[in-house]
C-alpha cells in the first residue's frame, strides 16, 4: 500500500463514518432521554431511503431535495408513533425491554410493508453525479459518497445546534435531565418527547438517504445498519450527540485504517477488536453518557 | 324419503362439479413438501422459486398429474434460517408424511437438509451447497442442476481460450467477498493462471459490507490490472462498478460474481452495468424445450420480459424430480434415485447425466450484460449475442 | 390568594394528606412545618399539579385549579422550587434560567427578569456560562430560586431550601427568602428547620401524618409548648 492509498482508505472510512454517526445520533438521544431502545430506527432509515428512491424514480427528484419532501412525513410519523405506541408503554416497569419488543415489531412491519408495496429487490440511487468523482491531487472523492457524507455532517450539525441553541431544543435537554422540574416550569413532557421522537425518526431518514448514496439497500438492510448504530452509540456514550458523532467518525477511521494496512478481510476483526479494547478500558464508552 | 333422495342427488352433483376439471377424486394426491425462505433476507429469490414450483404443479395437474395422481405442495416458510429449514424438512417427512421432498434455498439451507434427506432416504433435488455438499457421500441428493461456485467461471475460461493470446488480459485484480460463496468463486479461478496465462496480481478478500470500493479500484489502476474480478454480491458489485466508472478505470474486462445475474443489476445500474461478464447454470434464453413457454407464462402473469433465473431453477428441479418418478414408475425413493443415476434427464437448463455424487458434468454458461440484457456468450451452441470485448471505455 | 379546602391526597392505599384546610393571603409568608414524611412535599406537588388530589378544592385567585396540568398551573404563577433543587445539572446557569421562563408569557419578560435576578444574585451573573451541576450547593440553591423567579411567580413555593447546605449558606438563603417577601412576594415555605421558618413566617401550619395539627401566627407557634417539645427539642 502506498501512502496515497492509505490516505484514500482513510477518506473512505471517514465518509462512511460520518453517516454512521448521524444514524447513531437519533438512536442515542431516544435511548438516553426516554430509555427507549428503538429497534426500528434503522428500518426508518431504510424507509427514508426507499421514499427518496421513489421520488427520484417518479419525479426525477434528487434524493437530497427529496429529503425535504420526506422530512415532514417522517417527523409527523415519528410523533404519531410515539403518541400512540411508545407513550402508552412509557409507564411499563421495564421500559427498555418493552420498548425493544414494541419497536422490533415496528421494524418487522416496516420491512414487510416496503416489501409489499415496493418489492424486495435491492435498490441504488442513480443521480446525475453517480459514477463521477472529484479529484483533489491524487485523491478521488466519489461524488455520491461525498454528498452522503456532507448530508450526514449537515444533519448532525443541525441536530446539535437545535439541541444547544433553540428554546425547544433546550427544553428537550431539560426534560431529559430533570423531568419533574421541567414539568414544574411548564414543559409538557409528552409533547416534547413527541417532538424528540419525530426528530429522531427524521434524522434516521436522512441517515438512510445518506447511506443510499453509498450502499444499495433492500427491505432487509436495516438489520445490518442497526449493528453499526449500536456500535456507534455504545462507543459514543448513550445520549451524547457529540460523542456519537465522533464515535461514528472513529469507527469509519478504524474501518479505513484496517482497509489500508491489513488485508481487506481483516477489517471487521480489527474494527471490533479495537472496540472491545476500548470498552474494556472505558466500559461506558469513550465519552460520558449525556443528554 | 323424497327429501333424502333430493339431497343425495345434490351431493352427487356437487361431487361431480368438484371432479369437473378431470381430477379423479379417488386418487390421493402426491404430497411434495419442504421449506423455502419466504420471509427474511432470501425472500426475494425464494418467492420466484416458489412460483416455479407452483407453476410446475399446476401444469402437471392439468395434464393429469404425476403417475396419474394430482400433486399437492406443502411449502413451509423457514424465515431464511437454515436450521429451521432442517426442522421443516423433518416435519414434512415425519408428520406430513410427504411422498417427495422439494429443494430448499439458499445453498446453506440445501446443504443442511441434504443429510436429513439421506437419513430418511428421500430423493432431494436442489441447487446444493457448492462442491463441499456433494462430496459428503450422500446418495439421495441431486444437483439438478446445482449452483456451483467452483464451476462459475468455466464458461469464461473456455471462451477466453478462443481469444488470441496477445489480446487477452495479462494482469488480474481479484477482489472476493469473505464468505463461502466468495471462497467457492475463488476455487473456480484456479485454472485461470494455468490455462489462460493471466497473472493474478491482486488477490484480496473483503468483508461485507464493503465500506467503499474507491481504494480497491485505485489499487487495481495503480497496479495496471487489465481485468477485474469482482467476486461479490449485488451491493458490493454495484459499489465496485461505480467506483470503476468514477475513477475512469478501464480494464479489458470486468467479471462479476453473482450480483449481476439478478434483474436489479440492469434495472438499477442501467448502462453502467453493461458489458459485465458472469456465469449461470440456467438462463431463459437457452434453446432447450420449455424455456419459451415459461417465458410466455411469466410475461403474462407477472409482466416480465422473460423468466427470472430462480423461477427457472424451481421449475427445473421439479422437472428432474418428475422424470425420476416417472422413470421409476414409483414413489419408491431408492428406485427413483437409481433411475436418476442411470438415465439422462432433459430439462430447461440442459440434458444431464448424474454421477455418483449426484452432479452433472461440470458446466457453466458465460453471460454478458449487453444493452441492459443478460446475453449468453458461451458455449457457442447457446450463444444469443456476440461478446463485447474489450470493454468499451466509460463515457 | 390561595384557599385550600378539604384536600385529601392518597398514594395508592395510603392516605398522604387528609382534609387539609388552609389559605395563603397575598404578600404573606406562610410556612408548613413537620417531620420527614409528614406530607409536605406531597402538598406542594399537589398544588403544582404533579399529583392529583382525591378530594377537595384548591382555589387560586378565585379559580379552581384542581384538574389543571402543571403547565397551566405554572402559567397562573404558582411556582415551586422543588426539594433538592432539581436543577438541569448539565446545562449552564443561563440555560437553567431560560428554562425557568419556558412558557411564553415569562419568555417575553425574560430579559427584564434576568436583570432583576442578576441584581439579586450577582454571583449567578458572573457564572452564567458555568454548568449548573458544577457549582456549590449554595449557589445551586440560589440558581433554583432564580429559576423560579424568572417564571413570574405570584405564589412562590419553596421545598426545604436549606437542605444540605452549610449553616452559613442556609442563613444566606433564608435572608434571600425574607428579602423577597419584603419586596411583596407571596411565599409558601416548607421546612424542617422549624425555628427559622416559624420566626420568619407570618403564619404557620404544623403537618403531622398528613393532617394539620396546629396553626397560628409564626411567633405564637414558636412559643407553643407542644411544638417546642416535639420540634425544637426544648
Amino acid at each position: 500500500m502506498t501512502g496515497i492509498l492509505v490516505l484514500q482508505s482513510l477518506i473512505s472510512g471517514l465518509m462512511i463514518g460520518a453517516i454512521y454517526g448521524l444514524l447513531g445520533v437519533g438512536f442515542s438521544l431516544v435511548w438516553g432521554a426516554m430509555k427507549v431502545i428503538n429497534i426500528a430506527h434503522a428500518a426508518f432509515a431504510v424507509l427514508g431511503a426507499y421514499l427518496a428512491y421513489a421520488l427520484l424514480k417518479m419525479f426525477g427528484l434528487d434524493p437530497v431535495l427529496g429529503f425535504f419532501v420526506i422530512l415532514p412525513f417522517l417527523f409527523f410519523g415519528g410523533m404519531v408513533l410515539y403518541r400512540y405506541l411508545i407513550f402508552p408503554v412509557m409507564r411499563a416497569r421495564d421500559i427498555v425491554v418493552s420498548s425493544m419488543v414494541l419497536t422490533f415489531g415496528c421494524a418487522i412491519i416496516i420491512e414487510n410493508l416496503i416489501s409489499l408495496i415496493g418489492s424486495p429487490d435491492p435498490r441504488v440511487f442513480t443521480t446525475r453525479y453517480t459514477g463521477k468523482a472529484l479529484f483533489l491531487g491524487p485523491f478521488a472523492f466519489q461524488l455520491p459518497q461525498t454528498v452522503g457524507a456532507l448530508m450526514a455532517l449537515g444533519g448532525m450539525a443541525v441536530l446539535y445546534i437545535f439541541l444547544k441553541k433553540t428554546h425547544t431544543g433546550k427544553a428537550l435537554r431539560a426534560s431529559w435531565q430533570q423531568p419533574e422540574a421541567a414539568r414544574l416550569y411548564g414543559i409538557n413532557l409528552k409533547r416534547i418527547s413527541m417532538i424528540a421522537f419525530g426528530l429522531a425518526v427524521a434524522s434516521a431518514g436522512l441517515g438512510g438517504i445518506a447511506m443510499g448514496f453509498v450502499y444499495s439497500f433492500d427491505p432487509h438492510t436495516h438489520n445490518l445498519w442497526l449493528i453499526y448504530i449500536f456500535l456507534v452509540v455504545i462507543l459514543g456514550g448513550v445520549g451524547n450527540v457529540l460523542g456519537t458523532a465522533l464515535a461514528g467518525l472513529l469507527i469509519g477511521l478504524l474501518n479505513g485504517l484496517s482497509l489500508a494496512f491489513f488485508p481487506y478481510q481483516w477489517v471487521n476483526v480489527i474494527t471490533f477488536g479495537v472496540l472491545i479494547l476500548i470498552l474494556l478500558v472505558r466500559p461506558s464508552g469513550l465519552f460520558a453518557s449525556e443528554v | 324419503m323424497k327429501g333424502f333422495k333430493a339431497a343425495g342427488i345434490l351431493a352427487l352433483g356437487m361431487a361431480m362439479i368438484l371432479m369437473g376439471s378431470g381430477l379423479s377424486v379417488a386418487a390421493k394426491p402426491i404430497l411434495i413438501g419442504g421449506s423455502l425462505p419466504l420471509t427474511g433476507k432470501f425472500a426475494e429469490t425464494a418467492k420466484w422459486i416458489e412460483r416455479g414450483y407452483r407453476y410446475w404443479a399446476e401444469e402437471i395437474n392439468k395434464k393429469g398429474g404425476l403417475l396419474g395422481r394430482p400433486v399437492k405442495l406443502i411449502i413451509y416458510d423457514d424465515e431464511s434460517n437454515a436450521s429451521k429449514a432442517v426442522t421443516y424438512a423433518e416435519k414434512a417427512i415425519t408428520v406430513d408424511k410427504v411422498d417427495l421432498l422439494f429443494g430448499g434455498y439458499p445453498g446453506t439451507a440445501a446443504r443442511a437438509v441434504m443429510p436429513v434427506a439421506e437419513k430418511y432416504k428421500k430423493v432431494y433435488v436442489s441447487m446444493g451447497g457448492h462442491m463441499k455438499s456433494f462430496s459428503q457421500g450422500y446418495t439421495y441428493s441431486f444437483g439438478g442442476p446445482p449452483l456451483m461456485g467452483e464451476w462459475w467461471y468455466l464458461g469464461f475460461i473456455d471462451w477466453m481460450k478462443t481469444i488470441p493470446e496477445k489480446d487477452r488480459p495479462k494482469r488480474a485484480a481479484v477482489y472476493t467477498m469473505n464468505n463461502p460463496i466468495g471462497a467457492s468463486l475463488l476455487d473456480s479461478m484456479k485454472a485461470m493462471e494455468k490455462e489462460l496465462g493471466i497473472k493474478i496480481v491482486i488477490n484480496e478478500k473483503y468483508n461485507l459490507p464493503l465500506p467503499d470500493a474507491t481504494p480497491l479500484i485505485m489499487k487495481a489502476k495503480q497496479m495496471k490490472c487489465d481485468i477485474l474480478f469482482s467476486n461479490g454480491f449485488f451491493a458490493d458489485g454495484v459499489m465496485t462498478m461505480r467506483a470503476a466508472k468514477a475513477l475512469n478505470y478501464n480494464p479489458k474486462a470486468i467479471v462479476q460474481g453473482v450480483g449481476s445475474v439478478i434483474p436489479a443489476w440492469t434495472k438499477e445500474l442501467g448502462k453502467d452495468g453493461d458489458y459485465v461478464f458472469s456465469g449461470t447454470a440456467l438462463h431463459n434464453k437457452l434453446k432447450f424445450p420449455g424455456n419459451k413457454k415459461l417465458n410466455e407464462v411469466v410475461k403474462k402473469r407477472w409482466g416480465l420480459p422473460a423468466y427470472p433465473v430462480y423461477f427457472g431453477f424451481g421449475y427445473c428441479w421439479m422437472q428432474t424430480l418428475q422424470q425420476g418418478v416417472e422413470g421409476a414408475k414409483s414413489l419408491d425413493q431408492t428406485k427413483i434415485r437409481d433411475w436418476l443415476k442411470s438415465h439422462e434427464v432433459h430439462t430447461i437448463a440442459g440434458n444431464f447425466k448424474f454421477d455418483k455424487r449426484g452432479l452433472p458434468k461440470p458446466y457453466n454458461y458465460l453471460t454478458q450484460v449487453i444493452d441492459g440484457k443478460v446475453e449468453l456468450i458461451w458455449p457457442l451452441s447457446v450463444r444469443t449475442h456476440d461478446p463485447v470485448y474489450p470493454k468499451p471505455h466509460w463515457k | 390568594m390561595l384557599r385550600v379546602s378539604d384536600l385529601s391526597v392518597s398514594h395508592g392505599h395510603l392516605m398522604a394528606l387528609r382534609n387539609l384546610d388552609f389559605h395563603v393571603s397575598e404578600g404573606e409568608l406562610v410556612t408548613f412545618i413537620g417531620s420527614n414524611g409528614a406530607g409536605k412535599s406531597t402538598l406542594l406537588n399537589t398544588l403544582s399539579g404533579l399529583v392529583s388530589p382525591q378530594a377537595g378544592s384548591i382555589r387560586f385567585e378565585d379559580r379552581e385549579i384542581v384538574g389543571m396540568t402543571p403547565e397551566q398551573i405554572c402559567g397562573l404563577g404558582i411556582i415551586q422550587v422543588p426539594e433538592g433543587r432539581k436543577l438541569f445539572a448539565r446545562m449552564t446557569v443561563l440555560e437553567n434560567l431560560e428554562m425557568g421562563a419556558y412558557l411564553s408569557a415569562a419568555r417575553r419578560q425574560f430579559s427584564r427578569q434576568l436583570e432583576v435576578v442578576f441584581d439579586k444574585f450577582p454571583r449567578l451573573k458572573d457564572r452564567k456560562n458555568q454548568i449548573a451541576g458544577t457549582m456549590s450547593g449554595g449557589e445551586q440553591q440560589m440558581l433554583a430560586i432564580a429559576r423560579a423567579m424568572v417564571a413570574l411567580p405570584k405564589l412562590l413555593m419553596l421545598d426545604e431550601p436549606s437542605l444540605g447546605l452549610s449553616p452559613l449558606m442556609a442563613e444566606e438563603i433564608y435572608e434571600v427568602i425574607q428579602d423577597l417577601n419584603g419586596d411583596g412576594m407571596t411565599i409558601l415555605l416548607v421546612s424542617q428547620e422549624v425555628h427559622v421558618a416559624l420566626s420568619m413566617a407570618d403564619r404557620g401550619y404544623v403537618l403531622e401524618n398528613g393532617v394539620i395539627s396546629r396553626e397560628g401566627e409564626g411567633k405564637s407557634l414558636l412559643e407553643d409548648p407542644a411544638i417546642r417539645a416535639s420540634y425544637l427539642g426544648i
